[in-house]
């Protein structure tokens, strides 16, 4: 299969099931916005009204931390089973394994541009004026993007040759949550360890966000090559298993 | 029929793996040494008893699978598994499934768009072509996943006993159909236990036992001596 010709299949399987997804619920497609919105009210009762721990902007700081890495946790979840998921399509028909990391990926980030937008509105209701600096958040969002895009079909694959991991992932992301300043600020924490903490992208990222829509700052274009460099390696050793193991996927998931 | 080699099997084997411990697994050879050649135009029967590998050859012929010993040189610009439903998603209608279906065994959107009308009349849905999946009888899921099937089908098509699908009147037309695309240029490979389909449709038959080819010639020979032992 020519490489246009999977970037068409992945782009309509992941359009399709979307359609899928919205046909068994009764209010469709609005789970896109309701899902999130439910979330963020569980991390706003326990974080604002329950432990008290924000300021005056809490609400704000919040929003911008937790819609990132609902985007990146959903995506790392269901993409990093999604080669064990397609053993029965595996062993139908020839299809390079990328695709099913990959359909994942597009149809979270579809939804993600949803409920992105909503967050810019949401924000320019509460008073936060529009400004070019925004712009730069679509940069941050840009580079989200192609650090997941390895970052899961790397996980993919592992999972695929140890099944146990799947185990692990979720506790990972569990940890790498507190671990991204989403309900903190990473300048609280002691100087010492802050440099520490950027080492994990998506702390850096979710930092640059609030940085553009919140302080009318740009990103620091530095922090977001050297995240595209790291995934450009990533994608270079991800390219290189899944040549090499393109068949041997297929019937390793099906043991 | 023109006798240039499309498909070169030579030497093949494949062993499956089964864990049996910490960190050791157990192998079992699905095949162990298998030759053929197959011409362009011509219409192979594979037989052999259950769990002979006849299926697991034609993963590796349709390039699921790639062999752990010898080679498959294939000249074929596509060749794949008639495989009835693949990709069929129960919540979407007859018409994306056929989409989705046909994308996935690698053939262009405006191919498959050009086909949708004569994939919605041979299936005899009618107004179900529009309706999701989940509604369909097991039968009108069949006709679907076949209609799709026949009407998108590669230069080399390969066949694991789905001849007869949907009800009587419906079997009978797809056998037809079956038929006609054996009969015509195109080259088929076909695994199936009826040894009389074998014979009215075959120009050759491979028996495979114990992983290694048997015999292989003249259908009415071969069956012969396959039955006889």
């Amino acid at each position: 299969m020519e490489s246009h010709q999977l970037l068409a299949v992945i782009w309509e399987k992941s359009k399709l099931n979307l359609k899928s997804e919205a046909a068994i619920n009764y209010l469709s497609y609005c789970w896109w916005i309701i899902e999130p919105v439910i979330h963020m009210l569980c991390y706003y009762l326990v974080f604002e009204l329950l432990l008290k721990s924000g300021g005056p902007d809490f609400v704000y700081f919040l929003l911008t931390g937790l819609v990132p890495w609902l985007w990146f946790a959903k995506v790392v979840n269901q993409g990093s089973m999604s080669l064990v998921g397609g053993q029965h399509l595996m062993g139908q028909l020839f299809i390079p394994k990328l695709f099913f990391p990959l359909v994942f990926v597009t149809q979270c980030s579809i939804k993600q541009l949803m409920v992105f937008s909503l967050l810019l509105v949401f924000l320019l209701l509460s008073g936060f004026g529009i400004s070019a600096h925004w712009l730069g958040s679509l940069a941050v969002m840009a580079v989200q993007l192609l650090f997941m895009i390895p970052l899961v079909c790397l996980l993919a694959v592992l999972v695929a040759f140890v099944r146990d991991l799947n185990y692990v992932i979720p506790t990972l992301l569990q940890f790498a949550f507190f671990c991204s300043g989403i309900f903190f600020s990473i300048e609280t924490v002691a100087p010492e360890y802050q440099e520490l903490f950027f080492i994990n992208p998506m702390a850096g990222l979710i930092h640059q966000y609030r940085e553009t829509l919140l302080h009318n700052h740009w990103p620091d274009w530095l922090y977001l090559g050297k995240i595209l460099l790291g995934s450009a390696l990533l994608w270079l050793i991800t390219l290189s298993l899944y040549r090499r193991h393109e068949y041997t996927i297929t019937r390793l998931v099906q043991e | 029929m023109s006798s240039d080699i499309i498909i070169s099997v030579k030497n093949v084997g494949l062993s499956y793996r089964k864990k049996k411990s910490f960190f050791r697994h157990q192998y079992f050879p699905a095949l162990k040494d298998i030759s053929f050649d197959v011409r362009r135009g011509e219409t192979v029967g594979i037989i052999g008893r259950n769990g002979v590998g006849k299926s697991t050859l034609l993963k590796l012929l349709s390039g699921i699978y790639m062999p752990d010993t010898g080679s498959i040189t294939n000249h074929a610009r596509k060749t794949s598994l008639l495989t009835l439903q693949a990709g069929f998603d129960l919540n979407l209608c007859g018409r994306d499934n056929a989409i989705i279906s046909g994308m996935l065994l690698g053939y262009e959107k405006t191919r498959i768009y050009a086909e949708l009308d004569n994939i919605e009349r041979y299936s005899e849905l009618g107004e179900f072509f529009y309706q999701p999946l989940k509604t369909y009888s097991t039968g009108m899921r069949a006709r679907l996943g076949f209609a799709t099937a026949t009407h998108l089908s590669p230069e080399v098509l390969l066949v694991d006993e789905v001849l007869g699908v949907g009800d009587e009147k419906f079997k009978k037309k797809a056998t037809a159909t079956m038929e006609d695309m054996i009969k015509s240029d195109r080259t088929v490979i076909l695994v199936s236990h009826a040894a009389a389909v074998m014979a009215k449709l075959c120009n050759r038959i491979i028996w495979i036992e114990d992983g290694l080819v048997q015999d292989q010639g003249d259908p009415t020979t071969v069956l012969a001596a396959y039955q006889q032992s």
